[in-house]
Protein backbone atom coordinates (compact mmCIF):
# COMPACT_ATOMS: atom_id res chain seq x y z
CA UNK A 1 0.00 0.00 0.00
CA UNK A 2 1.36 3.36 -1.25
CA UNK A 3 2.16 6.43 1.27
CA UNK A 4 -0.96 8.03 -0.52
CA UNK A 5 -3.72 5.76 -0.16
CA UNK A 6 -2.52 5.40 3.42
CA UNK A 7 -3.23 9.15 3.94
CA UNK A 8 -6.44 9.14 1.99
CA UNK A 9 -7.25 6.50 4.57
CA UNK A 10 -6.29 8.92 7.56
CA UNK A 11 -8.25 11.81 6.20
CA UNK A 12 -11.28 9.76 5.60
CA UNK A 13 -11.04 8.36 9.47
CA UNK A 14 -10.83 12.33 10.63
CA UNK A 15 -14.01 13.12 8.68
CA UNK A 16 -15.70 10.16 9.18
CA UNK A 17 -14.69 10.98 13.19
CA UNK A 18 -15.87 14.32 13.10
CA UNK A 19 -19.39 13.63 11.70
CA UNK A 20 -19.53 11.24 14.45
CA UNK A 21 -19.81 8.07 12.45
CA UNK A 22 -17.38 6.43 14.56
CA UNK A 23 -17.89 2.89 13.53
CA UNK A 24 -17.25 3.75 10.00
CA UNK A 25 -14.53 5.89 10.83
CA UNK A 26 -13.16 2.30 13.00
CA UNK A 27 -13.80 0.20 10.06
CA UNK A 28 -11.72 2.95 7.85
CA UNK A 29 -8.78 2.94 9.88
CA UNK A 30 -8.98 -0.89 10.39
CA UNK A 31 -8.95 -1.37 6.64
CA UNK A 32 -4.96 -1.21 5.80
CA UNK A 33 -2.63 -2.75 8.23
CA UNK A 34 0.20 -0.72 9.84
CA UNK A 35 3.00 0.32 7.07
CA UNK A 36 6.65 0.23 7.65
CA UNK A 37 7.05 3.84 7.70
CA UNK A 38 7.10 4.74 11.08
CA UNK A 39 6.22 8.26 10.96
CA UNK A 40 2.88 7.63 9.36
CA UNK A 41 2.27 3.78 11.60
CA UNK A 42 2.46 6.71 14.46
CA UNK A 43 -0.05 8.62 12.81
CA UNK A 44 -2.17 5.49 11.95
CA UNK A 45 -2.35 4.56 15.73
CA UNK A 46 -2.99 8.21 16.99
CA UNK A 47 -6.19 7.81 14.52
CA UNK A 48 -7.56 4.75 15.88
CA UNK A 49 -7.39 6.16 20.00
CA UNK A 50 -8.77 9.18 18.45
CA UNK A 51 -11.80 7.09 17.47
CA UNK A 52 -11.79 4.95 20.47
CA UNK A 53 -11.53 8.40 22.62
CA UNK A 54 -15.08 9.25 21.30
CA UNK A 55 -16.07 6.09 22.49
CA UNK A 56 -17.32 7.09 25.69
CA UNK A 57 -18.81 3.51 27.03
CA UNK A 58 -17.61 0.08 26.89
CA UNK A 59 -21.27 -0.71 25.35
CA UNK A 60 -20.18 1.90 22.23
CA UNK A 61 -16.63 0.12 21.91
CA UNK A 62 -18.29 -3.46 22.11
CA UNK A 63 -20.92 -2.20 19.09
CA UNK A 64 -18.03 -0.27 17.43
CA UNK A 65 -15.65 -3.53 17.39
CA UNK A 66 -18.97 -5.88 16.37
CA UNK A 67 -19.53 -4.16 12.81
CA UNK A 68 -15.66 -5.10 11.96
CA UNK A 69 -14.71 -8.13 9.26
CA UNK A 70 -11.79 -10.39 10.54
CA UNK A 71 -9.21 -9.27 8.45
CA UNK A 72 -10.46 -5.52 10.17
CA UNK A 73 -10.19 -7.34 13.47
CA UNK A 74 -6.58 -8.78 13.32
CA UNK A 75 -5.51 -5.24 11.52
CA UNK A 76 -7.18 -3.25 14.43
CA UNK A 77 -5.18 -5.66 16.89
CA UNK A 78 -1.80 -4.94 15.45
CA UNK A 79 -2.87 -1.17 16.02
CA UNK A 80 -3.68 -1.45 19.61
CA UNK A 81 -0.01 -3.52 20.24
CA UNK A 82 1.77 -1.36 18.26
CA UNK A 83 -0.06 1.90 20.32
CA UNK A 84 0.87 -0.18 23.58
CA UNK A 85 4.26 -0.32 22.87
CA UNK A 86 4.71 3.33 23.21
CA UNK A 87 4.89 4.13 26.53
CA UNK A 88 1.92 6.68 26.65
CA UNK A 89 -0.67 6.74 29.42
CA UNK A 90 -2.67 8.76 26.74
CA UNK A 91 -2.70 6.18 24.26
CA UNK A 92 -2.60 3.13 26.73
CA UNK A 93 -6.07 3.62 28.43
CA UNK A 94 -8.25 3.71 25.55
CA UNK A 95 -5.93 0.49 23.94
CA UNK A 96 -6.85 -1.47 26.90
CA UNK A 97 -10.64 -1.02 26.13
CA UNK A 98 -10.39 -1.81 22.27
CA UNK A 99 -8.14 -4.84 23.52
CA UNK A 100 -10.75 -6.24 25.76
CA UNK A 101 -13.50 -5.61 23.34
CA UNK A 102 -11.38 -7.38 20.71
CA UNK A 103 -10.55 -10.50 22.51
CA UNK A 104 -14.03 -10.59 23.44
CA UNK A 105 -15.46 -10.67 20.20
CA UNK A 106 -12.42 -12.51 18.27
CA UNK A 107 -10.92 -14.73 20.95
CA UNK A 108 -6.91 -15.13 21.54
CA UNK A 109 -6.97 -16.01 17.54
CA UNK A 110 -6.69 -12.19 17.11
CA UNK A 111 -4.06 -12.22 19.67
CA UNK A 112 -1.87 -14.82 17.59
CA UNK A 113 -2.08 -13.65 14.18
CA UNK A 114 -1.49 -10.10 15.05
CA UNK A 115 1.49 -10.85 16.99
CA UNK A 116 3.11 -13.32 14.39
CA UNK A 117 2.43 -10.41 11.66
CA UNK A 118 6.25 -9.69 10.16
CA UNK B 1 -7.21 -1.43 41.53
CA UNK B 2 -9.44 -0.60 38.86
CA UNK B 3 -7.27 1.99 37.00
CA UNK B 4 -4.73 -1.55 36.81
CA UNK B 5 -7.44 -4.59 36.16
CA UNK B 6 -7.29 -3.37 32.19
CA UNK B 7 -3.37 -3.11 32.01
CA UNK B 8 -3.66 -6.62 34.09
CA UNK B 9 -6.21 -7.97 31.96
CA UNK B 10 -4.31 -7.57 28.46
CA UNK B 11 -1.29 -9.35 29.71
CA UNK B 12 -3.79 -12.20 30.79
CA UNK B 13 -5.18 -12.43 27.07
CA UNK B 14 -1.68 -11.97 25.83
CA UNK B 15 0.40 -14.23 27.91
CA UNK B 16 -2.77 -17.03 26.87
CA UNK B 17 -1.92 -16.66 23.38
CA UNK B 18 1.58 -16.46 23.38
CA UNK B 19 2.56 -19.53 26.06
CA UNK B 20 1.55 -22.55 23.65
CA UNK B 21 5.07 -24.18 23.98
CA UNK B 22 6.35 -27.22 23.06
CA UNK B 23 9.81 -29.15 23.23
CA UNK B 24 12.30 -28.54 20.78
CA UNK B 25 15.57 -29.93 20.71
CA UNK B 26 18.37 -26.98 19.77
CA UNK B 27 19.44 -27.17 16.01
CA UNK B 28 23.21 -25.98 16.68
CA UNK B 29 24.27 -28.56 20.08
CA UNK B 30 23.34 -32.08 19.42
CA UNK B 31 21.28 -33.57 22.14
CA UNK B 32 20.64 -30.06 24.21
CA UNK B 33 17.79 -28.53 24.59
CA UNK B 34 17.82 -24.90 25.96
CA UNK B 35 15.19 -22.21 25.95
CA UNK B 36 15.36 -20.45 22.72
CA UNK B 37 14.26 -17.17 23.74
CA UNK B 38 17.80 -16.99 26.02
CA UNK B 39 19.70 -18.55 23.24
CA UNK B 40 18.40 -16.19 20.58
CA UNK B 41 20.42 -17.33 17.50
CA UNK B 42 17.23 -18.67 15.71
CA UNK B 43 15.32 -15.94 14.65
CA UNK B 44 12.94 -18.39 13.05
CA UNK B 45 11.90 -19.96 16.15
CA UNK B 46 10.97 -16.63 17.49
CA UNK B 47 8.03 -14.28 17.72
CA UNK B 48 8.46 -10.27 17.85
CA UNK B 49 8.60 -9.30 21.25
CA UNK B 50 5.34 -7.68 22.66
CA UNK B 51 5.72 -4.57 24.94
CA UNK B 52 2.48 -3.86 26.59
CA UNK B 53 2.84 -0.78 28.90
CA UNK B 54 0.70 1.48 31.55
CA UNK B 55 2.76 4.03 31.29
CA UNK B 56 6.30 5.41 30.54
CA UNK B 57 7.25 3.95 33.84
CA UNK B 58 5.11 0.96 34.27
CA UNK B 59 5.45 -1.79 31.05
CA UNK B 60 6.23 -5.22 30.41
CA UNK B 61 8.06 -7.31 28.12
CA UNK B 62 6.91 -10.91 26.37
CA UNK B 63 9.41 -12.62 24.33
CA UNK B 64 7.66 -15.65 22.91
CA UNK B 65 9.40 -18.51 20.96
CA UNK B 66 8.98 -22.27 20.28
CA UNK B 67 9.86 -23.56 23.49
CA UNK B 68 9.52 -21.04 26.14
CA UNK B 69 8.89 -17.82 27.13
CA UNK B 70 10.39 -14.61 28.77
CA UNK B 71 8.10 -12.00 30.96
CA UNK B 72 10.42 -9.09 32.16
CA UNK B 73 8.40 -6.39 34.50
CA UNK B 74 9.00 -2.67 35.33
CA UNK B 75 7.14 -2.13 38.28
CA UNK B 76 5.77 1.40 38.52
CA UNK B 77 8.19 3.81 41.16
CA UNK B 78 7.05 7.41 41.92
CA UNK B 79 10.44 8.01 43.86
CA UNK B 80 13.46 7.54 45.29
CA UNK B 81 12.13 5.14 48.48
CA UNK B 82 9.70 3.00 45.85
CA UNK B 83 13.13 2.65 43.51
CA UNK B 84 14.79 1.29 47.10
CA UNK B 85 11.98 -0.91 48.61
CA UNK B 86 11.25 -2.24 44.79
CA UNK B 87 14.85 -3.29 44.07
CA UNK B 88 14.98 -5.21 47.62
CA UNK B 89 12.02 -7.03 47.45
CA UNK B 90 12.82 -7.77 43.86
CA UNK B 91 16.58 -8.99 45.60
CA UNK B 92 14.45 -11.43 47.78
CA UNK B 93 12.45 -12.78 45.06
CA UNK B 94 15.31 -13.61 42.74
CA UNK B 95 17.69 -15.00 45.57
CA UNK B 96 14.99 -17.51 46.04
CA UNK B 97 14.44 -18.47 42.58
CA UNK B 98 14.51 -22.07 42.69
CA UNK B 99 11.70 -22.00 44.94
CA UNK B 100 9.66 -20.22 42.21
CA UNK B 101 10.37 -22.11 39.19
CA UNK B 102 9.82 -19.73 36.91
CA UNK B 103 11.53 -16.58 37.94
CA UNK B 104 15.00 -15.69 36.27
CA UNK B 105 17.89 -15.35 39.06
CA UNK B 106 18.98 -12.02 37.07
CA UNK B 107 16.61 -9.39 35.47
CA UNK B 108 16.78 -8.40 31.94
CA UNK B 109 18.26 -4.89 31.55
CA UNK B 110 15.70 -2.11 32.00
CA UNK B 111 13.34 -4.12 34.01
CA UNK B 112 12.47 -5.18 37.88
CA UNK B 113 11.99 -9.11 37.32
CA UNK B 114 11.95 -11.47 34.86
CA UNK B 115 10.19 -14.62 34.25
CA UNK B 116 11.24 -17.59 32.34
CA UNK B 117 8.65 -20.29 31.36
CA UNK B 118 9.57 -23.34 29.17
CA UNK B 119 7.64 -26.08 27.79
CA UNK B 120 9.14 -28.47 30.75
CA UNK B 121 6.65 -25.96 33.25
CA UNK B 122 3.87 -26.04 30.66
CA UNK B 123 4.23 -29.82 30.97
CA UNK B 124 4.25 -30.26 34.46
CA UNK B 125 2.37 -27.39 35.96
CA UNK B 126 -1.44 -26.08 34.43
CA UNK B 127 -0.56 -22.93 31.69
CA UNK B 128 -3.80 -21.35 32.64
CA UNK B 129 -2.66 -21.25 36.46
CA UNK B 130 1.06 -19.96 35.38
CA UNK B 131 -1.14 -17.27 33.93
CA UNK B 132 -2.77 -16.49 37.04
CA UNK B 133 0.37 -17.26 38.95
CA UNK B 134 1.80 -14.05 36.71
CA UNK B 135 -1.16 -12.04 37.05
CA UNK B 136 -1.28 -12.10 40.70
CA UNK B 137 2.47 -11.43 41.26
CA UNK B 138 1.63 -8.05 39.44
CA UNK B 139 -0.97 -7.24 41.75
CA UNK B 140 0.38 -8.11 45.22
CA UNK B 141 3.98 -6.23 44.23
CA UNK B 142 1.72 -3.36 43.68
CA UNK B 143 0.27 -3.48 46.80
CA UNK B 144 3.48 -4.93 48.77
CA UNK B 145 5.39 -2.02 47.84
CA UNK B 146 2.79 0.44 48.99
CA UNK B 147 2.50 -1.54 52.39
CA UNK B 148 6.46 -1.22 52.50
CA UNK B 149 6.69 2.26 51.94
CA UNK B 150 3.70 3.23 54.61
CA UNK B 151 5.86 0.97 57.52
CA UNK B 152 8.69 2.97 56.61
CA UNK B 153 7.20 5.77 56.79
CA UNK B 154 5.69 4.65 60.06
CA UNK B 155 8.66 3.61 61.55
CA UNK B 156 10.61 6.87 60.78
CA UNK B 157 7.68 9.34 62.09
CA UNK B 158 8.24 7.11 65.37
CA UNK B 159 11.72 6.84 65.53
CA UNK B 160 11.98 10.73 64.79
CA UNK B 161 9.55 11.84 67.30
CA UNK B 162 11.06 9.39 70.26
CA UNK B 163 14.76 10.76 69.21
CA UNK B 164 13.62 14.59 69.36
CA UNK B 165 11.66 14.05 72.17
CA UNK B 166 14.25 12.66 74.60
CA UNK B 167 16.53 15.65 73.79
CA UNK B 168 13.94 18.21 75.21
Amino acid sequence: MSEAEVRRQLESVSLQAGSMRLNEAMREASRLGPVENEDLRKEQVKAVTMVVGQLKTEKAIADCVSALEPDEEDNLMKFVYLGLSMKDAALSSPLFKVHEALTKKAGLGCIVRAVCAK
Amino acid sequence: MNTIRPYLNCIRHTLNATCCLMNFPSQQIERHNVPEVEFGHNKELMLPPILISRTEHEYCLIEASINSLRFSVKVKQGDLLEEILTKKFMRFITQRAEHFWIIRRVAIEGYDISLLITNFHTEDLLQEKIVDFVVTFLEEVDKEINVMKLSVNTRGRAVATEFLGSMN
